[in-house]
């Protein structure tokens, strides 16, 4: 869709337009924000590129909004640059900055309707009536709330204040659009409509998103890049698919999906054939390396990692595979398109899980024992 | 199961926590409203009533009530009394309208500032604000009038601070006058819009300010937009709570001004006291009431206009 206008003003409208957009979309350098004692924000360095859908993931209080609000303006760091499309934004204030927010608690106004809630602002930016009208139509058709036009806030459903925040922020053509948890007040079948649509429409006008969220399966289903944040700092900055099968840390690997953990030691390496053995309490495990690294001397200990999805369940006959260990069953928990199993083998309690379709669990009991495969390219050295 | 119970009583219904039938819940209803029911009934309707009446009848001549109906006090008060036109009255009420506005004015524009100052601070602070602004209804009228009267004489701190600035000669009193009539009602009134308009900035959802920020509104639109109309609640209640009694006052224009103007206050205590004319003070009274009632629908019917009606 044409840019019509850019940015809040004029003159970061030109600035932008006249160099060289630049690939970064927006760029945070050591970021820092306390609130009192508490340190919400710890250097924190960021880049998101143009027309990216990145994520910030984390539990609540690691400072996820905070890094949304500074960007905004609503929020001022006590150290560290934010730039937006190459412009330092110290000097300038919210209302001039060239983004707008999905809030959370979506933020209408109570007392205009929902014409005139998309319309503020544009209003605020003195747009011609009839483009501020082309405008408005456009953005209320495309997310579905054209019916709605006349009603207030107080007169919407969930869903539909959510759609008419999106409306709201959308309609200005902001460089990029944040948005905090904005569906996380809403149920979970209309999320994962939302999600869907909000994915679509990123795509389609080519605004780049900044999403802040707890939520790890809505991350995953949307975003280009996550940053996983941790304690006011980001712990991984990566790919979705890079995040969830390479989690270097121990944080990232049980924030994201459900993760077993197998303490070991390492017994050998060899960096040209990119894997090594590692000693562990159920055993030696060879394990695959994916990205060729010093692991460091030998008898180091090592975490390792190892998705429930990759574990194999086998019946105990036959010969014993690579990486296989001897296991009970301990539980069997169906949940409707995948059966999860917990095994223990030793000490150790190993969580498996397999779709349905399948119909490999099927043959399983509880108390039974069975074989467990851990695939040599399904394990994860952690870094700590 | 039928509508009706084998007492031929309508099902109960769950209210305020408790099953109540219908008869139960009508006689719930008579004893929580009916004490104030009937102190409004007795004490304001009824001798509101009676004052009705007496407005329509006319003085005897030794200042008795005289059972004669007429116009002639309604006549009198807007200016057609026996002697001609004299523009006395209806001067009353315009200054008595002005000086409730002016107070109402000179308050909202303190109290928006103060409110949300007191509103930004911390707990402990925040409650010893609020007692402050609090404290001078604690004391009785008369005596914080009288207070003023000390403060503002010529040879009080303020009269000579003034003086010395160069804003009035040595020596010279502050009272009485404009300036002292005004300070004694916005002390006296201040409260009374602090109070209410401080409920609602405490209750403000500050994320519609910030999304207004957001889209694009700077300081004085943010206000326009995202402030007022979250607090306009409490500026209603506050400016009725003032305008209504600082348009009906007298005292303070009587000590701090001098005795030398009359408002409507003035003028209904004069026609009930020493002229001894109930039915034109009745008459008087009357017409205080329903102006107010007129500046109040005038009021709904604005709000009302404007598709928000949320204030009344």
């Amino acid at each position: 869709m044409a840019v019509e206008i850019s940015a809040k003003t004029e003159s970061s409208a030109m600035v932008a337009e006249a160099a060289n957009p630049p690939a970064t979309a927006i760029e945070l350098t050591g970021i820092s924000r306390h609130f009192g004692e508490v340190r919400a924000l710890n250097h924190v360095d960021l880049a998101v590129r143009r027309g990216e859908f990145f994520s910030l993931l984390g539990p609540s209080g690691c400072g996820k909004t905070t890094l949304l609000r500074i960007v905004a303006g609503l929020d001022y760091p006590d150290q560290g640059t934010v730039r937006i499309g190459g412009q330092d934004m110290a000097d300038i204030p919210a209302h001039l900055r060239p983004v707008n927010t999905v809030f959370q608690s979506y933020a209408l106004f109570p007392h205009l309707s929902v014409w005139d809630n998309i319309a503020f602002g544009l209003r605020m930016k003195k747009v011609p009536a009839a483009a501020q009208a082309t405008r408005i139509d456009r953005v209320m058709e495309m997310v579905q709330i054209l019916p709605l036009a006349y009603r207030k806030p107080s007169q919407l459903s969930g869903g539909q204040k959510q759609r008419v925040a999106l409306a709201r922020a959308i309609v200005n053509e902001p460089q990029v659009l944040l948005l905090d948890e904005p569906l996380g007040a809403l149920d979970l079948k209309l999320r994962k409509q939302l999600q869907e649509e909000l994915h679509r429409l990123q795509r389609r006008l080519g605004i780049t998103f900044l999403y802040v969220t707890h939520d790890q399966d809505e991350a995953l289903a949307m975003s280009d890049r996550i940053a996983v944040m941790n304690h006011g700092r980001i712990e991984q900055m990566d790919a979705s698919r890079q995040l969830y099968e390479q989690p270097r840390s121990r944080y990232v690997a049980q924030f994201l999906g459900s993760c077993n953990l197998l303490e070991g030691n390492l017994c050998a390496s060899s960096d040209s054939a990119c894997e090594a053995m590692v000693q562990t309490t159920v055993g030696h495990l060879r394990v695959c390396l994916n990205h060729p690294a010093p692991l460091g001397s030998h008898q180091k200990r090592l975490t390792l990692a190892i998705r429930p999805e990759k574990v194999q369940l086998l019946p105990l006959n036959g010969h014993p595979p690579e990486n296989g260990v001897r296991g009970l069953i301990q539980d069997l928990i169906y949940s409707g398109a995948e059966t999860t199993c917990l095994v223990k083998v030793g000490e150790w309690m190993c969580k498996t899980c397999s779709l349905n379709s399948s119909g490999q669990h099927q043959a399983f009991r509880i108390g039974q024992e069975v074989t467990l495969k851990l695939p040599a390219d399904g394990i994860i050295i952690l870094e700590d | 199961m039928s509508a009706h119970n084998e007492h031929g009583e309508r099902p109960a219904e769950v209210l305020f926590g408790e099953r109540l039938t219908r008869r139960d819940h009508l006689r719930r209803s008579a004893m929580l409203s009916g004490p104030g029911f009937l102190w409004v009934v007795i004490f304001l309707f009824l001798p509101l009533l009676f004052m009705v009446g007496i407005s329509v009848l006319s003085r005897g001549a030794a200042g008795e009530i005289s059972l004669t109906f007429t116009w002639e006090n309604f006549q009198r008060f807007a200016g057609f009394g026996e002697l001609g036109f004299d523009p006395m009255y209806p001067t009353i009420i315009l200054r008595s309208l002005v000086l409730g506005l002016a107070t109402t004015a000179i308050c909202l524009v303190m109290a928006f500032p103060l409110t949300f100052f007191i509103a930004g601070l911390r707990s402990p602070l925040k409650n010893l604000a609020l007692t402050l602004v609090v404290i001078p209804l604690w004391t009785n009228l008369l005596i914080r009038t009288y207070a003023w009267q000390i403060l503002l004489a010529g040879d009080g701190w303020l009269a000579r601070a003034a003086a010395w600035v160069g804003l009035t000669g040595a020596g010279e009193a502050l009272y009485p006058g404009t300036l002292a009539v005004y300070t004694g009602m916005v002390c006296d009134f201040l409260p009374f819009l602090v109070l209410p308009l401080y409920a609602s900035v405490e209750k403000m959802d500050w994320s519609i300010v910030e999304a207004a920020m957001d889209l694009g509104a700077n300081g004085w639109r943010v206000f326009q937009h995202a402030v007022l109309p979250q607090v306009k609640p409490g500026v209603a209640a506050g400016c009725i709570l003032t305008f209504i009694p600082a348009m009906g006052t007298f005292v303070i224009p009587d000590l701090l001004g001098g005795s030398k103007t009359m408002l409507l206050g003035n003028a209904i205590q004069q026609q009930f006291g020493p002229s001894r004319d109930w039915p034109f003070g009745a008459a008087i009274t009357l017409l205080a009431v329903v102006i107010v009632m007129l500046g109040l629908w005038l009021f709904y019917r604005l709000d009302a206009k404007r598709g928000e009606g949320m204030i009344l």
